[in-house]
């Protein structure tokens, strides 16, 4: 034993080694740990020399009553596979009898899309409105299992009753969005359409919700550009179902006090909760509208020199087009100029546009699967454009798994998988698409969608992909 | 360190081995083991075994160990030791076989023989030990360098570079071979490391040392102090020494469970556990004593605080304080100065 920098005598490096490997005798043990307890250098170098614990103990290899058991996820997986297959195989050998009633030719025809860019000041944090929960929409909310089974079962009896010779049209920016659900039919019982399904425009109305048509183009809005194409938000969005399920829109008529229709009069729309505003002037008939609206609240203001300006307020639901029919009043002649020396509210830098969602504003929507891409897609001015040409398409619609499109730019775009993937049609026709629709009678036996040129010759086609001139009407 | 000279008059293979052995404060190592001129003989009086098997088992030819000195190594550790065997107790033929039997007669030749400038032990122990020693030194250290540097110079000590007198001293020939070789030479390397950075702590300078913060709460009475000093004292002295230990290790070097329960050889749950009960009992035991010297239940509690915690701070003001007791290890060999 020696002294050392600690007073005191204390084991060797060998009593220390053997203390470490537990092989000293009992009595031995005990003297060195109440040295230990009381010597800080020898802890330290018991601390110090011990082995560093091994890395990673190895698996212990599973029992052999274990590895009977491990193909069964496989096999479960394999069964799911085949029942999935064979519920597949079986409605489409069911449904195979009646091709023409198949068409389910829902429309979505929309404005081009918004420049919120344009209106919005960027990176400005435009609270997202919040949606009622009631409102229809593609994602399911949560409801319980019953209700749901309930819901479901009705839909599906709905559809097919009448859906399949119904055509439900939809105001949208940007995409194939049916305007109905299965879920809203049958929370909305709606009488089914007389076959043969009518003519677009078509109107229909369920309560507050009111679908029409919109003409190509709809409004003539003035302070609204097109978008660039260019313009893309920079939320990317690959499923935009979840924004045009719940869009709105305004449409309406403005007239003077004797009646007569006011063309150019001025439209504002401003949504209150963020400011935002769009605009659009009545056409010669005194009519207007804006499409493509989030819901929320909004305030109205209609006005036109040498009549007093009007103003209300609207609350907004989804997925309704509210009729707003204003008479002005005819008003003093005022002038007024005003000065102001505040910065522009408005980025002319850029079009692209943000926006941040709340917590609430996620916990609120109804969406199906929380999924994140379909929360973007319900910001304003947030939309995808899938179509190659990166331009909105003005209207869309389905037959089955097929999508029919027509970009701002006239082109007729073809997807065969639901719009995940779109291709250009090859024209076989002169000039652009000006409208696309499903095909009328008679034509309704031999073809599925119908679409004119600006040459205003109609073509037709049964799968989208395929056209063919349609025959003469006599 | 040496032993007394019972032997002197005695001949070399009649000295009762199995007697306890006494350890001397002044006497030099190896006096038993020079005045044995046949220990072969001896270690075959004392367990009927002959030298030949133990040889064989440590294969104390290939470095280059003879049987007599590997007798004498035996010979020494059994005394040394009192051959596993509390003191006082006298050890029979069985015991003795039994105790050599459960040494690591492999590395304990090869240490001996290294010790004693074998050149064939020495490549052996460097095709051995020379990667291992570097790899425990750098994880002592925590750097590679600084590790390397602590190997090397243990090895310059191993090989017995510091002499007295003619006699070459290699800590090798302190190994008893109760545990492994390698256990050995990485408490070596900590020692050497432990020591070396004590006695550079010694220059820090006074102004770089952390000064413990004001305790917001009101000191205490001095009589008050005085009883709760005393009051710790009694009931950590009344502990054993697995639980002064398992303080100590906790509280005071801030160790983990794991590294605490490795060395307790326990799992890390018994050690929380053992530490969590050993607070609270600590804490009822001190108000008792506390209780005990006249404070009212209450005033003992002001005086702890309510806060258990509170121990922990008394603990490790009143170990630091404490100097460690000396080991009294009965034939414990003198350990090599720290260089």
């Amino acid at each position: 034993m020696s002294e050392h920098l600690q007073p005191g005598l204390h084991p060797d490096a060998d009593s220390l080694s053997a203390f470490i490997e537990g092989v000293l005798p009992e009595r031995e043990r005990l003297q060195c740990l109440a040295h230990l307890a009381d010597c800080s250098r020898c802890r330290e170098i018991v601390f110090l020399a011990q082995e560093p614990p091994p890395a990673v103990a190895a698996p212990k290899p599973a029992p052999a009553w274990r590895r009977w058991f491990a193909p069964i996820p496989a096999l479960a997986a394999a069964a799911a596979v085949c029942v999935a297959v064979l519920a597949v195989s079986l409605y489409l050998h069911h449904t195979a009898g009646a091709p023409t009633r198949d068409v389910a030719a829902r429309i979505e025809q929309s404005l081009p899309a918004l420049a919120p860019g344009a209106d919005n000041e960027k990176g400005a944090h435009v609270p997202l409105p919040v949606m009622p929960k009631a409102a229809p929409n593609t994602q399911q909310p949560r409801t319980k299992p019953g209700r749901a089974r309930a819901a479901r079962g009705a839909a599906t009896e709905e559809n097919s009753r009448a859906a399949t010779e119904s055509v439900d049209v939809s105001p949208s920016t940007s995409g194939s969005i049916p305007a109905t659900t299965p879920a809203q039919q049958a929370t909305t019982p709606t009488p089914a359409p007389p076959s043969p399904p009518p003519p677009p425009p078509l109107v229909a109305q369920s309560g507050n919700i009111q679908l029409q048509q919109l003409p190509v183009p709809p409004v003539s809005s003035s302070s609204i550009p097109p978008p660039p194409p260019a313009n893309s938000p920079n939320v990317t969005l690959k499923d935009d179902q979840g924004l045009a399920d719940s869009l709105s829109g305004i449409s309406g008529t403005v007239t003077d006090a004797s009646g007569a229709v006011i063309p150019g009069a001025a439209i504002m729309l401003r949504q209150l909760a963020t400011g935002a505003s769009r605009n659009a002037r009545t056409d010669a008939r005194g009519q207007f509208q804006l499409t493509g609206v989030a819901p929320g609240r909004y305030e109205l203001q209609i006005t036109r020199p040498g009549f007093q300006q009007t103003s209300r307020q609207i609350d907004l639901q989804p997925r309704e087009i509210a009729a707003v029919n204003s008479k002005l009043e005819v008003g003093a002649v005022a002038e007024s100029v005003m000065v102001t020396g505040e910065a522009p509210m408005i980025n002319t830098t850029t079009s692209s546009v943000s926006s941040s969602i709340r917590k609430k504003d996620v916990r609120d929507l109804p969406l199906n699967g929380r999924s994140f891409e379909t929360l973007a897609a319900t910001v304003t001015g947030a939309g995808g454009n899938p179509l190659p040409s990166k331009l909105p398409a003005t209207t869309t619609m389905a037959s089955g798994k097929a999508r029919v499109a027509v970009d701002s730019a006239g082109v007729l775009y073809f997807s065969s998988n639901e719009g995940k993937r779109w291709k250009a049609v090859k024209p076989v026709w002169r000039g652009k698409v000006v409208r696309l629709a499903p095909a009328e009678p008679p034509q309704t036996a031999i073809a599925a969608f119908q679409l004119t040129t600006d040459s205003d010759s109609t073509w037709l086609s049964r799968d989208g992909n395929h056209w063919f001139p349609a025959p003469p009407v006599h | 360190m040496g032993y007394i000279d019972w032997v002197d008059s005695a001949p070399p293979h009649s000295v009762d081995f199995t007697r306890p052995s006494i350890s001397s404060e002044s006497g030099e190592q190896g006096l038993i083991l020079d005045r044995i001129q046949e220990p072969e003989l001896c270690l075959k009086e004392l367990s009927g075994v002959s030298i030949d098997e133990f040889w064989r088992e440590a294969d104390a030819g290939s470095v280059g160990l003879r049987k007599d000195e590997l007798a004498r190594v035996l010979l020494d550790l059994g005394v040394k030791y009192n051959y596993g065997l509390a003191p006082e107790t006298a050890a029979t033929g069985a015991q003795i076989v039994a105790f050599w039997q459960t040494l690591q007669l492999q590395d304990l030749a090869l240490a001996h023989a290294c010790a004693l400038g074998r050149d064939a032990a020495w490549q052996q122990f460097m095709v051995r030990f020379r990667e291992p020693l570097r790899q425990a030194a750098a994880g002592i250290t925590g750097s590679a360098p600084l590790g390397r540097e602590l190997a090397d110079s243990l090895y310059a000590e191993l090989f017995g570079v510091t002499e007295r007198g003619e006699q070459r001293r290699s800590p090798l020939a302190y190994y008893s071979g109760r545990g492994s070789l390698k256990g050995f030479l990485r408490a070596t390397l900590a020692q050497r490391n432990v020591d070396h950075h004590r006695r550079a702590s010694r220059e820090t300078p006074i102004t770089n040392e952390d000064l413990p913060a004001a305790s917001p709460a009101p000191i205490p009475a001095p009589d008050v102090l005085s009883r709760l000093s005393r009051s710790l004292t009694a009931t950590l002295g009344s502990l054993p020494p697995d639980e002064r230990f398992l303080l100590s290790a906790w509280f005071l070097d801030q160790r983990t469970l794991l590294e605490i329960s490795r060395i307790l050889r326990v799992h890390e749950a018994t050690v929380s556990r053992r530490l969590q009960r050993l607070t609270a009992r600590l804490h009822k035991e001190l108000l008792k004593n506390m209780q005990a010297s006249g404070m009212s239940r209450t005033a003992a509690k002001e005086a702890l605080g309510t806060d258990p915690r509170d121990i922990d701070i008394n603990l490790r003001s009143l170990l630091q304080a404490s100097r460690p007791a000396a080991f009294i290890q009965q034939g414990a060999l003198e350990d090599p100065e720290p260089r």
